[in-house]
């Protein structure tokens, strides 16, 4: 189940495609942001493996 | 049987009342339910209408030498709830050491001859014990609860790290997280609720459940949020995560 | 076992809710006073009481506790609480209608009623038997054909087919045949195209296309060969007038045909997952005298687009050298370009940017244009597959009316003028690689842009002309159709016809000085492509030519078209039968039959002129900005506009009294072409009532127009008690939300916050309530931050399936209904006209017309919803 009526996956579904290579560039923007803002959670972020999928957009 | 592990990263960060509101629309959607209270703080009760004066459950009848499923109630909209019970610190000291071996629960879960799909929602403590532990091997699913503050983040990203328990992977593949006590206006709150969903991915189960202060005012109305205020968002959140998790036994 | 326990208190029923349990259970009494409650309220008028007690006692069983709402549901039209002789008729004819016409949708769930609907469906079946008899094979037969589709991979084989369809097709046109023949003839090509016509493919469309193209040109051959009286010279004269008329319409149907023969429909091309392969793009805004406010929407939204943030480049083009628009852009961190003239207006605006700017790709986006966020992640990819490619365009979208939408109040009904253009037309030129530049929503590459010098600046339609040398230049062009922004229509019907004078002066422009048939560099196709899209805007004069023909023969007595009546009628008819068959059946949902006519005589007088003017001598005439964004404050008859029209229609008047005459004392051989002009008169009576009803302007409510949308989103109140809601409108200044407020508990002016969930994400805005009426909820957001602002565009205008559901209720041409919204819409525009008589003239009429109306809701209503709501009552 995904979060309901995720925009980028209704466009795409409306025109019978899928989603997984729209890339969710804003979001990626805002938690690096987020990281430079706070620097607790920056330090315990950094010891976490960066998962690659995480930059896209994970619909289907 | 579908065992369901209901387990705060922290204490206080509102497993039972999750487990509350999602035995009561569970039960409301004509599923049996066993709420299954293995938390020593005893605290369930609350949520189930229980005199507060009451002291029974489980684990005292076990102390007290009687059959600790005596302690069982059945609830106005049939759940069967056993709450923990009241007792001493020796007493679960006691307890957790000598009456509670290795396979207990499986033991006496399997003793209680159950119609066949009930849920047993298991509310565990976040601290790890004789009793969590099982009740971790044990479930199908853990749910595992985070409020979106820095305390949280850290002890969630020491658990992943260690992979909980020993390196354990079965836990990690069928532990799925959700946000509480999300203060919307809050910057931080939101900032941190981004974060442990870009962390966690397809782990963190899609639905958000916010701070309202209706879920507060209807524990001290003795009722779970469904019930006190079914139109709230928070009792439409509940309702998605049950939704989420009839579709994920369903898979 | 678990043990029962006192714990279960709860389930002590209260007294309230055993009293309820008796009510609901099923005691006759009982319900009967709850469905005498709900029906008649407190009164208890005497027919009312009967027909309850009547459908209370007889309906089926289950029915009764749920009667009251099937009463109010199959007689929607009658108040049962009062008993007046109306309501009396009004229920028997309903009962009648309920019971005959609409059994087969009542009898199951109302009243068995299984026997007389046997009956009906039988006599049905009778009448329509030989029609199915034969149409299903012959459909089944061209389905199977769409099947079993060939490939051939001899050349040589398609040209004897093509040779043989050529000559078979000049047999078809030229050879002369009797009426009788031509009857047979016709009739037999009708039934092809109506048995293709239901049967989707590739083959039936091609099918329909050939026969009104035969049909047609099997017209235009007759009328060259044997229509023109040469023994009169005023007939030859007004015969040519005609012929030239036709001709053209001849010229753009085959010309349209050949176009929207097979519309590409492009998808996307996905970008690489490495952002550093990714080009920078910059966004041009131009505007010139909008005010902030639209710009401000565009450029939160243009800031928002998911394009790696050193990538893009968001600036405004400002020739209005305004202050406040540099402080705005200094203030959300885009650039602000200006120059001390503006010459060459939006062209040159643009060109004077390009050479401050560096990014490799240019979109371009009209200031009211707001684009969603996913538009540069659609569009981008075919540059990268494409390197040839210099232009992506997609489509114009428009959430408010445009002045035929609100002035015929059918905004999301009927397909708008724009729509057919966008949908089918371009998409047919993709195929041919001559999608053109529309100015906005678009992307362009900058390299290919420079060698042509920029955007054009010799024409007043300088995207199309940009496009054209692209083309020229050997570079190609894309048409993605899905609407990737949406912008604000011309408020009124004069802004609109001036924007249409202006495409129509710019094209005729370029047509004169660089014309796509001539000169280097393009494919015949694109260049038949480009030529149908100018000359389709010469298109005035024949229109007008139309308008007047049959007053030739109604007041000179000139026989345009000199054949009999009866041979005119089986020429010209089924050409324009099979004109709009073919025409129904492609463009089915994106333009209903007859539209493109009252669309067409609007601007017929209006784009005649400078179209001509533009052909004669390219460089006069002077540039007019479309002027968006204004308010039609109250109701009101554009007369100024609507002058030529009347003229039309007074000499049309005069066409039905000169046919009238000639008919009762002219000689009687002649009746029957008096009849055929007569009919014709009608029509352009028709189409000249519809443009009248566009040029009553209705008054637009307000100034941002608000869009509708359905997404769950929470209300947070001070006290911190959340609330849920629906958002079921946005504008750029606050929301329409659905919330029982009772329930709420939610005052006017009080303070809120909102939350606005976008997929995974949620975004929260500090709100007011500015009104508050039963359930609808209105809400303003006052001093929102940059990034609240660009975050709030991401929740509403810029969320990327903000339009993909627009067109979900446009259903597929029906022609019929169709020719009956057009009489209508005519019809409308003589009540206008009607009105603004003096009113002694007027009364007796409106006295008729109020009866009338009483008479119609005697009328039986059709029920359409069938289903049956479980409520108790």
């Amino acid at each position: 189940m995904k979060y309901e009526k995720d925009d980028i996956n209704e466009l795409y579904k409306s025109i019978g495609m899928n989603s997984s290579s729209y890339l969710e560039i804003k979001e990626y923007e805002t938690i690096i942001n987020i990281k430079k803002k706070w620097l607790h959670i920056n330090e315990i972020l950094s010891f976490v493996k960066r998962n690659p999928s995480n930059y896209k957009n994970k619909g289907t | 049987m579908r065992i369901l592990c209901v387990q705060g990263i922290q204490s206080s960060v509102g497993a039972s009342t999750i487990v509350a509101n999602v035995s009561r629309i569970l039960s409301e959607l004509d599923h049996d339910v066993l709420v299954f209270d293995l938390n020593p703080n005893n605290l369930q009760r609350l949520h189930f209408n229980m005199e507060w004066q009451c002291n029974s459950g489980w684990a005292l009848n076990i102390c007290q030498q009687q059959s600790w499923y005596k302690a069982a109630f059945q609830c106005e909209q049939g759940i069967r709830f056993l709450p923990f019970g009241k007792i001493t610190y020796k007493e679960l000291q006691l307890l957790l050491s000598d009456s509670i071996s290795d396979n207990w629960l499986l033991d006496q879960l399997s003793l209680l001859n159950l119609p066949s799909k009930t849920w047993v929602i298991l509310n565990t403590s976040s601290e790890l014990n004789t009793l969590s532990t099982q009740a971790l091997k044990l479930s199908d699913i853990i749910i595992r609860i985070c409020e979106p503050s820095t305390n949280c983040l850290s002890q969630l990203v020491d658990s992943i790290q260690s992979s909980f328990i020993n390196n354990d992977i079965s836990l990690v593949k069928k532990s799925f997280y959700i946000i509480n006590k999300l203060i919307p206006t809050s910057e931080i709150d939101r900032d941190i609720a981004l974060t442990l969903k870009n962390l966690l991915l397809e782990q963190m189960i899609p639905v958000k459940i916010h701070f309202d202060e209706n879920i507060k005012e209807s524990l001290a109305e003795k009722t779970t949020v469904t019930s006190y205020a079914p139109f709230s968002p928070a009792a439409k959140e509940f309702r998605k995560l049950v939704i989420w998790l009839i579709s994920h036994f369903n898979r | 076992m678990l043990t029962k326990d006192y714990f279960n208190k709860d389930t002590q029923l209260s007294i309230d809710t055993k009293l309820r349990y008796l009510i609901i259970q099923s005691n006759l009494a009982k319900d009967w006073l709850v469905f005498k409650k709900t029906v008649l309220g407190d009164k208890t008028p005497l027919f009312g009481t009967l027909v309850g007690i009547i459908f209370f006692f007889f309906c089926h069983e289950e029915q009764r506790k749920k009667s009251s709402q099937t009463i109010k549901k199959y007689f929607p039209h009658i108040n049962f609480s009062e008993s007046t002789p109306a309501n009396v008729i009004r229920f028997i004819l309903q009962i009648v209608w309920l019971s005959t016409v609409q059994s087969n949708r009542t009898s199951k769930s109302l009243i068995n009623l299984d026997f007389i609907y046997t009956i009906l469906t039988f006599i049905k079946m009778i009448i329509f038997f030989p029609v199915k008899k034969i149409l299903s094979p012959a459909r089944s037969i061209l389905s199977r054909i769409e099947t079993s589709e060939r490939i051939y991979n001899n050349k040589f084989e398609i040209r004897i087919y093509l040779l043989f369809t050529i000559i078979l097709a000049a047999i078809c046109i030229s050879i002369p045949f009797t009426l009788s023949a031509q009857i047979t003839f016709s009739l037999l090509l009708l039934f092809v195209a109506v048995t293709a016509y239901s049967v989707p493919g590739r083959l039936p469309r091609l099918l329909l296309l050939t026969l009104s193209l035969t049909i047609s040109s099997r017209y235009l051959w007759w009328r060259y060969s044997f229509t023109l009286n040469i023994d009169n010279t005023m007939d030859v004269v007004f015969g040519i007038i005609l012929m030239f008329a036709e001709t053209y319409a001849w010229l753009i149907l085959v010309l349209g045909f050949f176009q929207i023969i097979w519309p590409l429909d492009r998808k996307p091309i996905p970008l690489p997952e490495d952002t550093s392969l990714w080009p920078s793009v910059d966004i041009f805004i131009p505007t010139y005298n909008e005010p902030l406010d639209i710009v401000k929407t565009t450029t939160f939204a243009a800031l928002d687009i998911d394009w790696p943030k050193d990538k893009l480049n968001v600036f405004i083009l400002d020739d209005g050298n305004r202050l406040a628009f540099k402080v705005f852009a200094t203030e959300v961190n885009a650039g602000y370009i200006t120059r001390d003239n503006n010459i060459h207006a939006k062209a040159g605006n643009i060109n004077q940017a390009l050479k401050v700017t560096t990014g490799d790709y240019i979109a371009i986006f009209d200031c009211d244009h707001v684009p969603v966020r996913s538009f540069l992640q659609v569009t981008m990819g075919s540059f990268l597959a494409d390197q040839k490619l210099a232009l992506v365009q997609t489509p114009h979208h428009f959430y408010s009316p445009d002045p035929f939408e609100r002035n015929l109040s059918n905004f999301k009904k009927v397909p708008n003028e724009n729509h057919l253009f966008y949908s089918i037309v371009q998409s047919g030129n993709d195929l041919w690689n001559a999608a053109f530049f529309c100015g906005s929503c678009s992307v362009l590459k900058r390299n290919p842009l420079l060698e042509i010098g920029g955007i054009a600046t010799e024409t007043v339609t300088e995207d199309a002309h940009t496009a054209l040398r692209l083309h020229r230049k050997g570079y190609s062009s894309a048409y993605l159709n899905i609407i990737q922004a949406a912008g604000l229509a011309t408020e009124s019907l004069s802004a609109h016809i001036g924007q249409r004078i202006r495409w129509a002066r710019g094209m005729a422009q370029i047509f004169r000085i660089d014309n796509p048939l001539f000169g280097k560099g393009l494919s015949v196709v694109q260049r038949l492509c480009y030529t149908n899209a100018m000359i389709h805007f010469f298109g005035g004069i024949p229109r007008l030519i139309f308008l007047l023909a049959p007053l030739g023969f109604l007041f000179f007595h000139s026989y345009l078209i000199y054949a009999p009546a009866v041979e005119i009628l089986f020429y010209a008819a089924p050409m324009l039968i099979h004109a709009n068959i073919a025409n129904s059946y492609i463009q089915g949902k994106y333009r209903h039959s007859f539209w493109a006519e009252i669309y067409e005589s609007v601007l017929a007088w209006y784009i005649a002129r400078p179209t001509t003017m533009a052909l004669i001598s390219p460089k006069t005439g002077k540039f007019n900005v479309t002027v968006k964004g204004g308010l039609v404050k109250s109701d009101f008859f554009d007369l100024s506009i609507s002058k030529p029209y009347l003229s039309l229609i007074t000499l049309n008047v005069l066409g039905i009294v000169a046919a009238v005459y000639r008919y009762f004392l002219g000689p009687s051989d002649e009746q029957s072409t008096i009849i055929l002009n007569f009919v014709w008169t009608l029509y352009n009576l028709i189409l000249l009532g519809g443009a009248i009803s566009v040029a009553q302007e209705t008054k637009q409510i307000r100034m941002r127009q608000r869009v509708e949308i359905n997404t769950e989103i929470i209300v947070i109140k001070q006290s911190g008690h959340l609330v849920s809601a629906t958002m079921c409108d946005f504008s750029s200044s606050g929301l329409g939300l659905k919330i029982d407020h009772k329930i709420a508990n939610i005052n006017r002016n009080e303070i809120i916050h909102v939350l606005i969930p976008r997929g995974d994400r949620e975004f929260i805005f500090p709100a007011r309530i500015t009104n508050t009426n039963n359930d609808y909820i209105g809400v303003v957001f006052d001093n929102l931050t940059i990034q609240q602002q660009i975050d709030l565009s991401e929740c509403t205008y810029s969320r990327a399936d903000a339009w993909i559901f627009w067109d979900q209720n446009f259903s597929h041409d029906k022609p019929i209904s169709s020719i009956k919204a057009i009489i209508k819409v005519g019809f409308h525009g003589y009540v206008i006209l009607f009105k603004m008589l003096p009113p002694y003239v007027t009364k007796p009429f409106l006295l008729l017309s109020s009866a009338s109306y009483f008479i119609k809701t005697l009328l039986p209503k059709n029920i359409t919803d069938n289903t049956i709501e479980y409520k108790d009552a």
